[in-house]
């Protein structure tokens, strides 16, 4: 009796569903990683016969976006001193338009007329279909010097000029110790100086979390398998590679959030400056704690979210009560630079700061929208993510150096604490200058600001 | 002096293939022509290349197909319009991969597949505002597989002719699923993303 009723509420249940299609599923590669079918001295002489192409293809999509010239704003320097900033809107009009045409538009005229500047799309990764860690040349040279370690890759090279990223090595502030100031002596941290240059400054935890932070893990372009990107068996990465002295290198990835291969969106690596006040991580996943994200970063930055591929080339999976706890803890000592402008909630000191730069930051609270996200009484964050819906602006599924161009979706808002010191900017480094952030939210805001006040907020911006 | 010139002259020649293979080649085939050369050749079809080809023909054909029975079906102008835009366009996508997709050597099935057939069956069955639904959401879904299925292609497929089809047809196919969602909405109240 009861079999019976179920039979005739199931057929009543499929005579109400939409016919829906189930047949033929996409083969496995469109979600996981296809394992290796050549030898390696096969691929290695087809990705550096590629090699050159490669490059020219993406420094042509560079110079079709940017001005990329090094026009550095007098007398502002990055926080260590040692790396001028970068001045000017360097993302490219679309000929025929102007910054103050765009902004009287609508987003549905100019996504018909196509006339988004290129610059304020998705970047792709300088080679999307490999994808993987890509390291700036300093940090190549510098963990080659002090460590014997290999981290430049045979099929491409970072792709972004040394002046568009931030200054190396960057300094280091703790928040634990804040009379001290940079601790880094200029040096980039490394598994073979660590300890001197931090025994009586960090705690025995600290220490340890320090260590492992920056001890090679094996990684899906730098391990011992034939599936790499590295000439030699390489013994991996470590965390502080890309978050080089806590901060950022501009080393870049692609999301590991996202499939198929070409849906991914690249990722500028993220500073870890003020971890203490930040909520939440991970490119999608909105992760709620750093112990999460510590632990699970062993499956995304090193093995793009493929825990199958992962296990095969030998993951690291830290232990959680004790070496995850003591890794995030040391990255919450890090601090933001100083920012001797700022009052202890994040506001202006009248008596410390220039008219311009005043006018910046009501601009920021006001018109400019800025601090509806960026709250300066919690460091410029918000612990939210956002959909800017960029894609109100140009038609999706373009496909520009075989990245497909997509809707993103929320992404994290970022704080706004020493960001002089972090180009390129937004989650994907699409744009290379604090100018350029403010003509994109001019746009994408719709607020109509005038050429006075956004130079006002680029002002303001430089005090953060 | 006029050796390392014309060895450059060589090199720069034999890479000019390598314009359309950007992906990883860990995972070309061992017999991809070319490959122990240094760069396979952008003319040959692959593995996925050949299933996109079969995939998409089939796809094309069911759109078209459906789209012909809801022509006659719906009494809806809008649903007619989005039917008959399915028709023509799905129509021409179709002939320019038959073209584009003969390095595939894919023999074609000439019926509806299975799961398709299944469909028109079903929404043969419904008609008025149910039918008009079932029709939107089923091409909803249909247009959500074709967009992956082209991302994939585009991920791992090999063929210049066969990448360049997909590139061009991916925007269409993204708009086409935006369309089938308003029209949806339309009939049903439901959230659009605009």
């Amino acid at each position: 009796m009861r079999t019976r009723k179920w039979r005739w509420l199931l057929g009543l249940f499929a005579m109400s569903v939409v016919p829906l299609s189930h047949a033929d599923p996409l083969p496995p590669e469109a979600t996981y990683r296809p394992l290796p079918t050549l030898p390696l001295d096969v691929v290695r002489r087809n990705d550096e016969g590629a090699k050159p192409s490669v490059q020219r293809r993406q420094q042509a999509l560079l110079m079709q976006r940017y001005d990329m010239a090094n026009r550095p704003i007098p007398g502002v320097m990055m926080s260590g001193g040692r790396k001028a900033v970068q001045g000017g809107v360097r993302v490219k009009l679309t000929p025929g338009t102007t910054w103050d045409q765009l902004a009287q538009m609508s987003p549905n005229e100019i996504r018909e007329r196509n006339l988004l500047p290129l610059g304020f799309l998705p970047l792709p990764h300088v080679k999307q279909l490999a994808g993987g860690q890509v390291f700036p040349q300093n940090q190549i040279d510098e963990i080659g010097r002090a460590e014997d370690r290999n981290l430049r890759r045979f099929d491409v090279d970072f792709d972004l000029p040394d002046h568009m990223t931030p200054e190396f090595p960057a300094p280091i502030f703790l928040q634990s110790r804040p009379e001290l100031g940079d601790v880094s002596g200029g040096k980039l941290l490394t598994i073979r100086n660590y300890y001197a240059m931090m025994v009586g400054i960090l705690t025995p935890v600290q220490m340890e979390g320090l260590r492992l932070l920056l001890t090679p893990f094996p990684q899906e372009e730098f391990n011992q398998t034939e599936d790499r990107k590295v000439a030699e068996q390489s013994d991996g990465v470590a965390c502080l590679d890309c978050h080089a002295n806590f901060h950022t290198n501009a080393a870049f990835h692609l999301t590991p959030d996202v499939r198929p291969q070409t849906a991914r969106f690249r990722l500028d690596t993220t500073s870890l400056r003020g971890m203490f006040n930040q909520q939440i991580h991970g490119s999608k996943r909105s992760l709620r704690s750093v112990e999460d994200f510590t632990e699970f970063e062993q499956r995304t930055a090193y093995f793009n979210g493929d825990h199958v591929s992962a296990t095969r080339k030998g993951v690291h999976l830290p232990d959680r009560p004790n070496q995850v706890a003591m890794m995030a803890q040391m990255q919450n000592m890090i601090d933001f630079p100083p920012a001797p402008k700022l009052d202890p909630m994040g506001r202006l000191d009248p008596a410390k700061a220039t008219q311009q730069e005043l006018a910046g930051e009501q601009v920021f609270m006001g018109k400019g929208r800025c601090a509806e996200c960026h709250v300066p009484q919690t460091h410029f964050l918000d612990n939210n993510m956002h959909d800017l819906k960029l894609e109100r602006f140009y038609k999706p599924g373009q496909v520009h150096n075989d990245m497909a161009t997509l809707p993103e979706g929320p992404m994290k808002t970022f704080t706004l604490r020493g960001i002089k010191d972090s180009p390129p900017y937004m989650h994907d480094g699409r744009l290379m200058t604090l100018a350029d952030t403010v003509e994109f939210f001019n746009l994408v805001l719709g607020v109509k600001l005038t050429q006075e006040e956004k130079d006002s907020l680029v002002a303001y911006m430089l005090t953060l | 002096m006029v050796r390392p010139i014309s060895m450059l002259l060589l090199l720069v020649a034999s890479h000019a293939s390598f314009a359309q293979m950007t992906g990883n080649p860990a995972g070309l085939a061992p017999d991809t022509p070319g490959v122990e050369g240094g760069g396979p050749a952008p003319d040959y079809a692959n593995n996925q290349d050949k299933l996109f080809v079969r995939q998409a023909a089939l796809g094309n054909r069911a759109e078209v197909d459906l789209a012909k029975q809801a022509a006659g079906k719906s009494g809806t102008q809008a649903v007619k319009d989005f039917a008959n835009r399915m028709q023509k366009e799905h129509s021409t996508s179709s002939d320019r991969l038959m073209k584009a997709g003969k390095a595939a050597k894919m023999q074609i099935p000439r019926d509806l597949d299975p799961e398709h057939q299944r469909v028109r069956d079903e929404l043969g069955k419904l008609s008025g505002a149910d039918y008009d639904k079932a029709y939107l959401a089923a091409q909803i879904h249909d247009h959500q597989k074709t967009a992956n299925l082209l991302l994939w292609h585009l991920s791992y497929g090999q063929n210049a002719e066969l990448i360049r089809y997909s590139s061009d047809t991916l925007p269409v196919v993204l708009d086409h699923l935006e369309h089938a969602k308003r029209e949806y909405a339309a009939l049903t109240s439901g959230p659009t993303r605009e």
